[in-house]
């Protein structure tokens, strides 16, 4: 059992808790279900899904979300995020490479100015189970660092690399890059215009896979500060109690 | 289009059609059959021989204190931890929001020593209250029906069986509230049970275990109390009445959501129960045996209506029909000559209620469990709701208009057909329903009236096809309506399958819950129903099944539709 300041969480319960929380920000104007799977996912497989909607509040907690799109090529989706959070947006935007992708073998999206970009992991997941090939690409300005998720093979997870490298590219200094293809070897093309040939990862997908393991065995540690305050925006779901509402449950 | 799971699909059988079978209202007239999962875990129970023994007893003498239980199966040690305690008349509730309990009780791995029990004492009493580990998978309590429960044991501590008259009105000691598992309060999930516990792999196995075992302890605290009452008088109750004893359960709004928001999950249910069905119909022979059996089950079921004890009219009035039709039924088929199960099922279709053709269907089932037993490993699947984001807007709206004419047919407009919301209370989340027009809370109404989200999603499809035309992608549309992901992906994947949704319209002022109650504890095994409301539902689990002390002994699996038994003395 957890210690004073955290607790176990399973991982059914953290998606329970991120479906309320996301629920109760956006109703249903999204779709909470793929988006507390995506924080799940990322907090399951060691890469602080939790940490990420924290640190992502004041912007998730502000409504009126724009983004623009153009289509440069018919697989190839331009977005403006306009210095968003990318949780909300970022399956949909996904499912428009994928569509390219199983459409005409390659589609890739830029999107730019946005943050909370590690949220594009599940979308890797995704395009596993679709047999299709995929990366995610962008340039952390603050870290100067370049963070590249590579899904290489049949593998249902990808390789976490990190470079302390300039890469800008076309999605500049707050975007990404999310391609993907029926095609193993056009992934690897564009990737290695960045990532150099015998560069370790920083997550191997068989580190991702044995931290999921790991918290499915045991549940995830989450602190209680955390955890209280996702669930005081998760109750903001809940209804009062009155003589009447009791009726409305049989009674 | 290629069709999903459960991969038991076999086209040259003759299926009902989803219109048939996903209605409503026949869904909520089920019966259990020989794949409900408590049929299936004892079965199991009994092939395997589990060694169930109760290892650590610490009881006053009233019953009250705590009893461990351990379990041996084939591939592990588990053990089963009951915490009994005196309860309060005045605040025992069968509600979610009760506080407290007569007995609480969790299954765990693994033998349990006295730090862990320590740990335990400290939490399962507390239920919701409290956190278990991930090596706990099931998380329960239980109410006494103190009227029954002093009953048996004023009689058995005076030296008399119960009468069976008694028993046959509250056909149970005590009644279990909840049952929680798949990750609730710290326990281990869903996948992990599966993947680790291959003894509990199949739906729900881990949850009905525990109920078979809440079951045993007030049998055995019924014998216990009594004895200490009475050391010189008392006798223990006959195993052919303990086997009548069931254990009680009340089931309320909290369970329906779960049938909406699994949708692949019950189409599977219903499919493996349709091709058990439609196996039985094509291959079952009739042979005089089987004509003789097929009466004998039917005389029975009949008798077992009959003495179901319940104060709701509409629900009298519905077993009432359905022995009244069973008995024409029977009549007609002892003089028809039938060469086929299935001229009776039409014959049924034609001629009698819904309620009759469903028990029909039952009846059919028990008599040839060979030929679908082996379906009992497809009831499990994962479920993944894949948007399939190149698919054309035209076929989407397509897909919608075939496989959701039911919900487009729903006419929104009318404000019956939307005068309910879901939402959760502040009291324990307990779902509950809202009138929309007249209480507050609608604004977080839950996401389960499918056939109105269906519906919004058409409209905004036909203006984004009327607009742009018909060539974009199923992606660019949900990229552009994003409050419509959910349902589209939903729709895209639930028509692959051979059944579908559940066809209700879960918002309508007129929605009848307990449908969706009884359909889910009909897959449970779960008999007798006794609605208390059209939100709740009273009902017995177990009765008539074997006991812990059956284990080892051949034992047939012929104890549904349970019927008082016969007592010499």
């Amino acid at each position: 059992m957890s210690g004073e300041t955290h607790l176990y969480l399973s991982l059914n319960e953290l998606r329970a808790l991120m479906r309320r929380t996301y629920e109760a920000l956006y109703h249903h104007g999204y779709d909470f279900a793929v988006m507390a799977r995506s924080c799940l996912w990322l907090e399951a497989h060691g890469l602080d899904g939790i940490g990420l909607i924290i640190r992502s509040l004041p912007d998730l907690e502000t409504p009126a979300r724009e983004i623009k799109l153009s289509e440069p090529t018919p697989n190839h989706f331009l977005l403006e995020g306009y210095g968003r959070c990318l949780i909300p947006f970022i399956n949909a935007s996904t499912d428009l490479a994928i569509a390219g992708a199983q459409e005409s073998g390659f589609g890739q999206i830029d999107i730019l100015n946005v943050f909370g970009r590690l949220n594009v992991f599940a979308a890797l997941k995704k395009t596993a189970r679709l047999n299709l090939y995929s990366a995610a690409i962008w340039y952390d300005a603050t870290e100067a660092r370049t963070h590249i998720l590579w899904l290489q093979s049949s593998q249902n997870l990808p390789d976490y690399f990190i470079l302390n490298e300039v890469h800008q590219g076309p999605w500049g200094k707050s975007g990404l890059r999310f391609l993907c293809s029926t095609e193993a070897e056009v992934v690897k093309e564009n990737v290695r215009r960045v990532l150099p040939e015998n560069t370790s990862p920083h997550k191997t997908a068989m580190e991702l896979e044995k931290a999921y393991a790991h918290a499915l065995e045991n549940g995830i540690s989450v602190s209680k500060n955390t955890y209280a305050q996702l669930n005081k925006i998760a109750d903001r779901l809940l209804v009062p109690s009155t003589d009447a509402s009791r009726r409305g449950a049989g009674e | 289009m290629v069709m999903l799971a459960p991969h038991i699909a076999d086209d040259a059988l003759d299926y009902r059609p989803a219109s048939v079978v996903m209605d409503i209202n026949r869904l909520g007239t089920l019966y259990p059959y020989p794949l409900s999962f408590m049929r299936s875990l004892v079965r199991r129970i009994l092939r395997e021989k589990w060694d169930i023994q109760r290892t650590h007893l610490s009881l006053c003498d009233e019953g009250y204190g705590e009893v461990i239980y351990s379990v041996k199966t084939p591939n592990g040690i588990f053990s089963y931890v009951i915490f009994s305690k005196y309860l309060d008349p005045n605040i025992r509730s069968d509600r979610v929001i009760a506080e407290d309990w007569d007995m609480t009780v969790t299954l765990c791995e693994g033998e349990v020593d006295s730090g862990r029990l320590d740990v335990l004492r400290a939490n399962v009493p507390l239920q919701e209250k409290g956190r278990v580990d991930s090596s706990c998978f099931v998380l329960s309590r239980a109410n006494k029906s103190a009227r029954n429960f002093n009953y048996v044991v004023d009689s058995l501590s005076s030296g008399q069986q119960p009468d069976l008259d008694v028993m046959a009105k509250v056909g149970y000691l005590y009644r279990t509230t909840a049952v929680y598992g798949s990750g609730k309060f710290g326990m281990a999930v869903w996948d992990k049970v599966k993947s680790k516990y291959p003894d509990f792999a199949s739906p729900f196995a881990a949850e009905m275990f525990s109920c078979f075992l809440i079951r045993d302890f007030s049998l055995f605290q019924a014998d216990y109390v009594a004895k200490k009452r009475a050391p010189d008088t008392a006798v223990e109750m006959a195993p052919p009445i303990k086997r009548y004893v069931g254990i009680g359960n009340a089931t309320g709004l909290g369970m329906a959501p779960y049938l909406i928001n699994h949708p692949l999950l019950i189409n599977n249910w219903i499919e493996v129960r349709e091709t058990a069905l439609a196996r039985v119909k094509r291959s079952g022979p009739i042979s005089d045996d089987k004509r003789g059996d097929f009466l004998c089950l039917a005389e029975k079921a009949m008798q077992h209506l009959d003495e179901i004890s319940t104060d709701n009219a509409d629900q009298n009035a519905l077993n009432l029909k359905a022995k009244t039709d069973m008995a024409a039924l029977v009549k007609w088929f002892q003089g028809a000559q039938v060469s086929a199960w299935s001229e009776l099922t039409e014959h049924a279709e034609l001629h009698f209620s819904v309620e009759a053709q469903e028990l029909l269907n039952v009846l059919l089932l028990e008599l040839y469990p060979d030929l679908f037993t082996d379906l009992e490993e497809s009831l499990s699947l994962e479920e993944v709701y894949s948007l399939e984001a190149s698919m054309s807007v035209r076929d989407l709206k397509r897909l919608v208009e075939t496989h959701y004419d039911w919900a487009l047919g729903i006419d929104y407009t009318d404000p019956k057909t939307q005068g309910i919301f879901w939402y959760r209370s502040e009291e324990k989340m307990e779902p509950r329903l809202g009138q929309r027009f007249e209480e507050p809370g609608a604004a977080n109404e839950m996401l389960l009236g499918i056939g109105w989200y269906v519906c919004e999603s058409y409209r905004d499809l036909c203006e984004y096809i009327e607009k742009q035309g018909d060539e974009l992608t199923t992606a660019r549309f949900v990229f552009e309506n994003p409050q419509h992901r959910y349902i589209v992906r939903r729709m895209q994947t639930m028509a692959k399958t051979r059944y579908g949704e559940i066809r209700i319209n879960a918002i309508d002022l007129d929605v009848l819950p307990i449908h969706l109650l009884r359909c889910k504890l009909s897959f449970f095994g779960v008999g007798k129903f006794d609605p208390r409301s059209r939100m709740w539902v009273r009902n017995t689990m177990f009765q008539g099944a074997p006991l812990i002390s059956d284990i080892g002994q051949t034992v047939e699996d012929t104890w549904c539709f349970p019927i008082r038994p016969e007592v010499n003395g």
